[in-house]
């Protein structure tokens, strides 16, 4: 189905913000026009995103991270040398227009901290000598593309034995023939076997999401992968975008097949605008195997494409009805819950949304098969989950850990140093304390009493931290 | 239609449609759920103001985004959530400038009206005096940003007839405010644009010409609560009390018109009583300058705007047992904080250097040691000293402060009607 002409609004919008550096009376005009819409109405998308400016933001935008993970690390002593060296204040731009100053809450990179996105490319484990040299080469006209970093993965830890589930070898097209001759419903109960749940943190049982989708009699379908990784603290995401951007894409055309969509979209966050041609170009790796398109995979009748959509920098957008608003180019922000996205999503379209480990994760139980993947886990949580661990530890970086380890556990794996209380979800998540490190990390418990759920996001603090500053960083992200 | 399901509203077993919205059904059934964002027309509902929130199945979550279901069990007016109802419509006046006296909209507003459904007095929380700028410019309206609740009404329902949108939500987060299309405002048909105003449940959207078309006293909500059975409500037994003691009475006026005062006089045959059981000590009444007895209780009428009025509050609160703040501009400031967002430097130039009785360069900005200093905003009683009793209003009704006082006095059962507690 043509989608309207609005959901592309956000693509044009980056183009401008690029390009000029900000988006013009002229441009809100000239969109208004060519959307048919009042002006106010692209004024309010326009004004909603953190990413979209309507003032000059110099030629070279820097967006420095201002969590309380690189605060941790050093980030006045970066934002002093910034502003020293670039000549001018955060939240404006330099005299001559070279440098714009901006502070931003994470950008998923709490394992390398202090970082900034320059222009949207990564520059990370910043250090005063560090910033000197990236200034001194943009004041001489240095494209940052090519002096950017290319963030390391951090891959700390797998399940011993050559057991870990996500970072196996990936043949293509695996576990979609696999899914064929499963068929829809075989995928679904193999799901339902392997209890996988969704991995943003919500952990609501995958089967029941698709075949709730599955079961809607619409013929326009819609599979929406959230790749708005905005919890401050994790990061899994992009390390899975990163190294498994194929199993992403398998997962979702898996997802496609079993509910009957021809059309999936990746929503990405804008900090992660730096692994978008990656993507792009395992999409198109697909294309060309011919395992995505028309008949895709030698399947008669399915056709299935993906697309992706760049977020513009929106905590909430993470939210999965503001994701839906925010990809039909409108302001992101939460819809009534009055339908549930599989009923009417995207366009009122029946919609599934899954966070990027969940599809991952569905495409390698596929592969694997859901005994295979039961053999790691506890009883009533089988599998493995990804953590993002950051803050005061020797070895912060992605965790593959098998559900059931304990947070002592966790801690001695990633060597922290006096750890004293530990943020776990994020700032929407909870806070609990080195007396309670011996309770398991599991989906088990949906209040978190006795068992922590964590949906990725795992913050390390040792006793010399302020449990003040962190409270603060908190306020000024949610207001 | 569709089937018929059993559900429970405060303990009543109702029949209702199942997938109907719960507002729609507690309306039709006689229970009123308050809210201020819920429009029938508008689907899906907004649930933007959170004040119809109640308990349903075990959880809170707001009324207008639930549909009907088998079982639905519906607390309404538990005492927790008739508090938090209370707080949330009291953080809305904690929020914006919401100066009732002076608005256009007084006695047709639906947030005004919520107040008095919910019976606040007074807010638990410090009034932000944001300073928001009043659009002017579109050409028959005018957006008072000042009084905007951020409902969402407008954004949703007011369309020009080519379907764009004249409203929208402009940045985000706190700093979130409702922007107007100047170009489609033009659009609209001169009932579109009285709709727009009749929609938004404060006095945010106001048309030119016509905001004040229907005179106080014939306004939607001024004689009327629309909860029928609170006027039900068994009237307080007012006999006559025996012979007690006499008490003494301060009274003052700070900051304000001595408006609340000339209400007090105005109890009529009740004023015998009043001779018979209070004697006054400081007060406008005796024209006593200071205090010559320690007194049972001290009404305060007016805010706190300089130096003197600070002075006076604390004696006040030396010498009562009881201090009642009395009308608005006492419990939060009133009509006198219109200029809390604006500098004091400005006011004063405004006042006595640029006005346009004054003569350009012959006037000057009193100061001298003598004259009390006036402060940098005005300030509620409440947040000078500790404040035992409000009694809200514009002025407060006669009988209703002498309800009070005789409450606070003599522990007297009392209870107010809808018409005295409903002031405009």
């Amino acid at each position: 189905m043509q989608e309207p002409l609005q959901t592309r609004m956000m693509d044009q919008l980056w183009d401008l913000q690029l390009s000029n550096g900000y988006i013009t009376d002229e441009d809100v005009i000239k969109l208004s026009r060519q959307f048919n819409l009042s002006e106010i109405e692209v004024e309010g998308v326009v004004s909603f995103y953190h990413f979209f400016h309507r003032k000059p933001t110099g030629k070279y935008t820097i967006y420095l991270n201002n969590s309380i993970v690189a605060d941790i690390k050093g980030f006045s002593r970066i934002k002093e040398t910034l502003e020293r060296e670039s000549g001018t204040t955060f939240g404006s731009v330099d005299r001559t227009g070279t440098f714009g100053l901006f502070l931003t809450p994470c950008i998923g990179l709490s394992d390398q901290e202090p970082s900034a996105l320059i222009n949207f490319y990564p520059f990370t484990n910043l250090n005063a000598i560090k910033i000197k040299d990236i200034i001194s080469s943009l004041k001489r006209g240095v494209d940052p593309e090519t002096i950017c970093d290319s963030p390391a993965d951090n891959i700390r830890y797998m399940p011993p034995g050559n057991k870990t589930v996500f970072f196996k070898e990936f043949a293509n097209g695996s576990a979609f023939a696999r899914a064929t001759t499963l068929g829809e419903d075989g995928v679904l109960e193999e799901l339902k076997k392997a209890e996988l749940a969704g991995r943003g943190g919500a952990y609501y049982p995958t089967w029941k999401k698709w075949s709730a989708a599955k079961s809607q009699p619409s013929a326009t379908k819609y599979v929406v992968c959230n790749a708005d990784e905005g919890e401050p603290g994790t990061f899994k995401d992009r390390v899975l975008i990163n190294t498994q951007a194929n199993t992403l894409i398998e997962g979702m055309i898996i997802c496609g097949y079993t509910i009957g969509a021809e059309n999936g979209i990746v929503y990405l966050r804008g900090e992660y605008r730096w692994l978008k041609n990656k993507l792009e170009a395992a999409i198109d790796e697909y294309k060309k195997a011919g395992l995505l398109g028309t008949d895709c995979g030698n399947i008669k009748g399915f056709n299935f494409d993906i697309r992706v959509q760049m977020g513009a920098g929106s905590y909430v957008c993470g939210e999965e009805t503001a994701l839906l608003e925010s990809l039909e180019g409108k302001r992101g922000e939460p819809r009534t819950k009055w339908f549930f996205p599989v009923e009417k999503g995207y366009l009122q379209h029946p919609t599934v949304i899954n966070n990027v480990e969940t599809f991952c994760a569905a495409a390698r139980i596929i592969e694997i098969g859901a005994d295979a993947y039961m053999s790691q886990g506890i009883p009533g949580s089988p599998g493995v989950k990804l953590l993002s661990v950051s803050g005061d530890c020797k070895l912060p970086g992605l965790y593959e850990i098998e559900w059931g380890m304990t947070v002592a556990e966790l801690l001695e794996l990633c060597e922290a140093e006096d750890p004293y209380y530990i943020q776990v979800s994020g700032p929407s998540g909870e806070c609990i304390s080195i007396k309670e490190k011996y309770r398991r990390i599991s989906m088990l418990d949906l209040l978190a009493r006795k068992d922590i759920r964590c949906g990725g996001s795992f913050m390390i603090f040792s006793k010399q931290r302020f449990g003040k500053s962190a409270a603060k960083f908190f306020r000024i992200l949610y207001v | 239609m569709s089937k018929l399901v059993n559900i429970t509203i405060d303990g009543k077993a109702i029949q209702a449609e199942e997938g109907k919205g719960l507002m729609l059904v507690a309306r039709e059934n006689g229970i009123f759920i308050p809210s201020l964002c819920f429009y029938e027309h508008i689907e899906p509902p907004l649930g933007t103001c959170r004040v119809c929130t109640c308990k349903i199945n075990g959880k809170y979550s707001p009324a207008c985004t639930e549909k009907i279901t088998e079982g639905l069990t519906v607390e309404v007016n538990t005492e927790e959530l008739v508090d938090s109802r209370k707080a949330l419509v009291e953080m809305m006046f904690a929020e914006g400038n919401h100066i009732c006296p002076a608005c256009e909209k007084s006695g047709h507003c639906d947030l005004q009206h919520m107040g008095y459904e919910l019976g606040i007095s007074s807010t638990r929380f410090q009034h932000l005096f944001k300073d928001r700028a009043i659009d002017y410019k579109p050409s028959r309206m005018v957006m008072e940003h000042n009084r905007c609740i951020k409902c969402l009404r407008c954004v949703v329902d007011v369309k020009t007839d080519d379907g764009k949108k004249v409203f929208n939500y402009q940045d985000r987060g706190n700093e979130t405010y409702v922007g107007i299309d100047y170009e489609q405002e033009e659009k609209l048909s001169e009932e579109q644009v009285i709709n727009a105003m009749k929609i938004c449940p404060t006095g945010a959207i106001i048309v030119r010409g016509v905001s004040l078309a229907a005179p106080f006293g014939d306004r939607k909500y001024d004689m009327d609560s629309v909860q029928k059975d609170y006027t039900k409500k068994k009237h307080g037994h007012r006999s006559r009390p025996t012979m007690m003691e006499k008490k003494i009475v301060a009274t003052v006026s700070l900051a304000g018109c001595f408006g609340c005062h000339m209400s007090m006089l105005d109890i009529d045959t009740d004023l015998l009583d009043v001779v018979e059981l209070i004697s006054f000590d400081k007060s406008p009444l005796t024209d006593f300058k200071n205090f010559t007895s320690r007194c049972h209780i001290g009404i305060i009428e007016g805010g706190v705007c300089n130096s003197e009025n600070i002075e006076t509050l604390r004696k006040f609160r030396e010498h009562c047992d009881i201090l009642v703040s009395l009308g608005e501009c006492s419990i939060w400031g009133g009509l006198p904080t219109m200029r809390n967002s604006i500098p004091l430097s400005e006011c004063l130039e405004e006042a006595y250097l640029n006005s346009a009785t004054s003569e350009p360069g012959a006037n000057i900005v009193p100061y001298h040691e003598d004259l009390p200093k006036i402060l940098d905003r005005v300030y509620a009683c409440s947040e000078i000293v500790r404040i035992d009793y409000f009694i809200p209003g514009c002025p407060p009704d006669a009988n209703h402060i002498w309800k009070a006082v005789k409450n606070i006095l003599w522990g007297e059962e009392y209870s107010i009607l809808y018409s005295e507690f409903k002031y405009d």
